[in-house]
């Protein structure tokens, strides 16, 4: 306790020192897109004369407080023309750069300079353009946000065409999305093939592997951190396309002029409508009638409303979800009807507000308030109808069942960026969240006239572990981005984190540093450091996203998730080539929890306290990206070597008897090439090349006679007859798929018109049609050699080609 | 309108493709290296209060290779009962007879030696009979898919003791002719559950059962939420087919079960391993008290009890079906 409070002292000390600086004049502002007044995030503002700059924060804002007279600003962001602007400073001053994208420039070479990758002090960290991502040929021509990051070193993909996100070694409940700043518990659709995040929606994604700053807690491995479009301040504009998949909308305008905008989209996918006549005709006939379908779909809205250029406010609303439905009509007997409706739903909702407000030139204001939502259930309904007769009249009975698990956030939170000086960004705040957690809450209704025509000989009405799990969880931090010197910048930072559930709180201290080194120009050396906490765990039995997934909160008996992790790494901007950067890691991971051999969510009595162990974990390794962000060829190229390992021997939690055993998704490389090439304004091309070996399964290799376990008549029986046997688990995950790799290829057509424009976009997906696996079971029907039975691939995604075609206008 | 037809066959079409490209059997059999798998000796032995005792031995077997497993037929296998040891008397293929039968209170240690194997050794004690009263002598009529309740109490002793409880079916008429669970027979023709009036028995630490809604199929329980006391248990039987005849070809054994804990521990991870939770989760190592891991030696005090069904005088129903009832009665089984 008491190294604690000298840490907290010294942070404070440092960060105190830091904020009372001398005085100068400031200038600030907000950096936006000319054509749309999009604010831009992360644009580089720097003074040529001094050398001193700063990036625009979030909401597109910068400040930099400067000493001398006379400035020279050059402000620069990616695939924008570069502006400079000489000022005379003498006093505080407020200015709005408007920058010019190279789209209306009609140019294709425009690289911004930036003072981020090699110069920033973040390591770990990764952000990749929305166009560059969107323009990863995926599965079904979906542009996918969270498959394009898959492909990034140190981010692993759960099993074929899934969105399933594994960082450094951390688990899927591991990576802490964001939207809008606000934290979003599901984001998978259809099983995991794609993700909850529209494209059309999305602006900005920046995505932390370690090292993350002390403005971020909650989760382990990750934090992938989604800006969503403002909506158009001039003009209406919007989209619409139609892919194998899904249909599509974006639709954004000023309410206002350059005061209030709106911005909406919408995605929907449609299969369902066309399959119904198909299962209509294989299923109907006169005693039977089947409906039943799939779909999902997500809504994205966003208000804007600008009071001054010192105050904004923003309005979000994100609502997703996946639905199956099937309902059967039979008629059981002349006089009887009988519905069977099973559904299952799942999906989020999130709402926030937030109000962005510059108190005074060096100094901003977030508050968001927020609500999110994740549910899920699966409902079987049955209803009988006995039709009226001459004696008896209409008599209707039901039968229902509902399983739920929910989770409901409200929070708010406020965040204060302080710039005394361009050498420091000083970040504090606050937050606030109250979660009220609903597991495995199971409803049933079953009425005296159904159990009679159930001839069920019990009626039922009752909720099952109902009870609501409420819990606090709040933080406060405070943080500092250093230029120290030209050479030497570190962020440093504190995060004071604690959860109460039921009677017990849990505190934490999480102590957070990165650094940077200049070695060269353009060559930097960067190291970080990461205490990271988790207050909630997702205990999930597949590798597939399933609505049947549990989040669930520490309790008094399972102590909080928490990691150490370190990493260091060479950053190089190698001038027209790209940039290229080498980083090794290495991650602690502690009170990880797995299903006890044997255990699942199905099935059992047990509550999931019960069913689970509680373990620890590292990973470590060596990523390596090369990405080339401008001119006609741009992608990444991204190799990562890593090992992966879990222990769980603590006394009555052991797995794997006690030893320490490779993670389901502990793969020793991973190599991805994305590259997109621009032939001109009408047409470009992308293509991917994955490999990455094969993912670890557990495989019982030995089978023995089982004891008989009734009582027969041994009389009759031959005990040397005996079928039963049991499988002799071997070590966990002792057995290794085999390798995995792909190729996809894509091209955009465009073409423009008076007042829109149009583009059709044609992508094959594993153009070698390469068998994959997906799963792998054993199979008496196959042979191996010359055995009777065999281990059998199977693989889901044979070569898959799509078209999309999108009209703008 | 033409182009909006001709676009939506296409995507029809496409749609088709796609969904046949992704439903289409993609399976490939999996090259692997087989490394010499290592046969482990496995000893099943269950001494059981109603049969001689018998040790069954045989080879574990490689997981591709779906032939019955190699009986052992060179081990030596002693029982040592109450310290007094002995061997067995004669050999099936897998199976070493002992003349013996287990008693209740025996305390019992099993040594199998295989050449070229560590010795296997491993102990039990036969538990007490279950203590319970007789159920009725027969019930009142029972109409095809109504639920009759035979009730009947179990007495706990002091001490740790454990239950099993499930019904057994057997259709003299096929040719199988062989005891299977009620609800493991395809065609049964009864359904068979049980309540617990004490819904206590069904504490998840304790208690293996698979049912909905404290009805189980079969009870495997600890008496730690009965410790020492009598506990009502209802047996609901409820016949499916709309005919008497076929309850009259079958028969019906009510099994109560005493287990040693080693018996209940191999038992429930037994069941866990073959319910449905199984199929999602990781491979679970089975319960052994032998020195190998691998087996079972484990004492069982049984009682058994005949359900017997007796077809009665057809009925009509309101709707003018005939109905063929039936009454049920049960009595212990002699051994």
């Amino acid at each position: 306790m008491v190294k604690a409070k000298t840490i907290a002292l010294f942070f404070i000390f440092v960060l105190i020192c830091g904020m009372t600086r001398g005085q100068s004049h400031t200038i600030s502002g907000i950096v936006t897109d000319s054509s749309s007044g999009e604010t831009l995030i992360g644009a580089a503002v720097m003074d040529m004369r001094s050398g001193k700059g700063v990036l625009t924060n979030a909401q597109g804002r910068y400040s930099l407080t400067l000493k001398s007279d006379s400035v020279t600003l050059r402000i620069s962001y990616m695939g924008y023309k570069t502006v400079t602007d000489a000022i005379l400073l003498k006093s505080n001053i407020k200015l709005n750069y408007k920058l010019i994208s190279s789209i209306e420039l009609k140019t294709v070479v425009v690289r911004g300079e930036r003072i981020d990758n090699a110069k920033s002090s973040q390591i770990s960290a990764v952000q990749i353009p929305i166009e560059r991502l969107k323009a990863v040929p995926v599965l079904f021509g979906e542009a996918d946000i969270v498959k394009a990051l898959q492909l990034l070193p140190g981010v692993q993909s759960g099993s074929e065409g899934n969105s399933g996100f594994y960082v450094r070694g951390g688990g899927p409940d591991e990576n802490l999305f964001l939207l809008d700043g606000v934290p979003i518990y599901n984001v998978s659709h259809m099983g995991g093939f794609f993700s909850a995040f529209n494209t059309d929606a999305v602006k900005n994604v920046t995505l932390y592997k370690g090292s993350f700053p002390a403005h971020f807690s909650g989760r382990l491995s990750s934090v992938l951190d989604v800006t969503t479009n403002n909506g158009n301040d001039k003009h209406l504009h919007g989209n619409a396309s139609i892919g194998f998949i899904s249909a599509k909308f974006n639709l954004e305008g000023p309410i206002r002029t350059e005061r209030t905008t709106f911005c909406l989209s919408a995605r929907r996918t449609y299969a369902d409508f066309l399959l119904q006549p198909l299962v209509k005709k294989l299923a109907d006939n006169n005693d039977y009638k089947l409906r039943a379908g799939y779909y999902f779909y997500d809504l994205n809205g966003k208000l804007t409303h600008r009071f001054n250029d010192r105050s904004r406010l923003f309005a979000s609303y994100y609502m997703g979800s996946d639905v199956i439905y099937t309902r059967i009509r039979t008629l059981a007997t002349d006089v009887q009807e009988q519905y069977l409706n099973f559904d299952t739903k799942w999906g989020n909702i999130v709402a926030s507000a937030r109000w962005n407000y510059e108190l005074t030139p060096k100094l901003f204001m977030n508050v968001t308030g927020a609500y999110t939502r994740y549910n899920n259930t699966i409902g079987v309904n049955y209803e009988t109808t006995t039709l009226a007769t001459e004696e008896t009249d209409s008599q209707s009975s039901e039968f229902k069942m509902n399983y739920v698990s929910k989770i409901n956030d409200v929070s708010l939170r406020t965040d204060l960026e302080y710039t005394p000086d361009p050498n420091h960004i000083v970040k504090f705040g606050a937050s606030a969240t109250h979660h009220i957690f609903q597991p495995e809450v199971a409803d049933m209704h079953l009425d005296a006239y159904s159990a009679e025509v159930m001839n069920s000989s019990f009626i039922l009405d009752t909720t099952v572990n109902h009870s609501k799990i409420l819990a606090e969880e709040m933080s406060l931090y405070a943080e500092d981005d250093w230029s120290i010197n030209d050479a030497v910048k570190i962020n440093y930072g504190l995060n004071l984190s604690g959860f109460a559930v039921h009677d017990k709180f849990y505190p934490t201290l999480q102590p957070r540093l990165s650094g940077r080194i200049m070695l060269g120009e353009g060559l930097s050396l960067k190291t970080g450091y990461a205490y990271m906490t988790q207050f909630m765990h997702l205990l999930s039995t597949t590798s597939v996203s399933m609505p049947t997934d549990l989040w669930v909160p520490v309790t008094e008996n399972i102590a909080p998730m928490y990691s150490h992790q370190v990493a260091a790494g060479l950053f190089y901007e190698m001038g027209g080539i790209g940039d290229l950067s080498v980083e090794g890691y290495y991650k602690k991971m502690h009170n990880l929890l797995e299903y006890k051999d044997g255990a699942s969510f199905f099935g059992s009595d047990e509550s999931w306290e019960e069913k689970v162990v509680i373990g620890d974990g590292w990973a470590y390794g060596i990523e390596l990206l090369l990405q080339r962000n401008f001119g006609n060829l741009t992608g990444w190229i991204g190799y990562t070597w890593s090992k992966t390992m879990r222990l769980f021997d603590r006394p009555g939690q052991e797995l794997n008897n006690g030893e320490a055993f490779p993670a389901k998704y502990d793969r020793r490389h991973d190599l991805s090439i994305v590259l997109s090439y621009k032939l001109n304004d009408k047409i470009d091309f992308s293509a991917t090349w994955v490999f990455s070996s094969g993912n670890a399964a557990t495989l019982s290799m030995q089978e023995y006679a089982q004891a008989q376990e009734t009582a027969n008549d041994y009389a009759n029986v031959d005990p040397n007859s005996w079928t039963g046997y049991l499988s002799n688990p071997g070590k966990r995950n002792n057995f290794r798929m085999p390798d995995y790799h792909r190729m996809d290829i894509g091209a955009n057509f465009h073409r423009s018109f008076k007042n829109c424009s149009r583009t059709i976009s044609v992508s094959v997906y594993n153009l070698y049609n390469r068998k994959n696996p997906y799963m792998i079971y054993e199979s008496h029907e196959h042979r191996y050699q010359n055995y009777n039975g065999a281990l059998v691939q199977l693989s889901i995604f044979p070569i898959l080609p799509s078209v999309a075609y999108t009209l703008k206008f | 309108m033409r182009t909006q037809k001709i676009l939506s066959r296409i995507l029809l079409l496409s749609l088709t493709f796609l969904t046949l490209a992704v439903t289409q059997s993609c399976e490939k059999v999996v090259e692997f290296d087989v490394e010499d798998i290592e046969r482990d000796v496995v000893v099943n032995a269950l001494p059981c209060t109603d049969s001689i005792f018998f040790a069954n031995i045989t080879y574990s077997r490689f997981f591709l290779d779906n032939q019955p497993f190699t009986p052992v037929d060179n081990a030596t296998v002693t029982l040592d009962i109450n310290g007094t040891s002995t061997s067995f008397t004669s050999r099936d293929g897998a199976n070493y007879f002992f003349g013996y039968s287990a008693t209740a209170g025996d305390t019992l240690t099993l040594h199998v030696d295989v050449p070229g194997h560590p010795t296997i050794t491993g102990g039990t004690r036969v538990p007490a009979l279950p203590d319970m009263t007789m159920p009725l002598a027969e019930l009142d009529t029972l109409l095809p898919f109504n639920t009759a309740e035979i009730s009947f109490t179990l007495t706990d002793p002091i001490g740790e003791n454990y239950y099993y409880i499930y019904v057994l079916e057997r259709d003299s008429g096929s040719r199988w002719n062989e005891w299977e669970k009620v609800w493991d027979t395809i065609d049964t023709v009864i359904h068979a559950y049980f309540n617990c009036i004490n819904k206590e028995i069904t504490d998840p630490e304790v208690n293996c059962a698979e049912g909905l809604m404290d009805y189980y199929t079969n009870l495997l329980f600890s008496d730690k939420k009965i410790e020492g006391v009598s506990d009502e248990i209802l047996l609901s039987i409820m016949i499916l087919k709309d005919t008497a005849e076929h309850p009259l070809l079958r028969e019906y054994t009510l099994v109560v079960e005493s287990l040693s804990p080693e018996a209940f521990r191999y038992t429930k991870d037994v069941l866990n391993s073959q319910g449905a939770a199984s199929y999602f989760a990781e491979p679970a190592h089975i319960y052994s008290n032998l020195s190998s891991q691998i087996g079972i030696f484990a004492g069982i005090a049984r009682r058994q009890y005949s359900l017997t069904f007796t077809y009665k005088e057809p009925t009509i129903d309101r709707r003018g079906k005939t109905l063929k009832p039936c009454s049920v009665s049960m009595s212990q089984h002699n051994h």
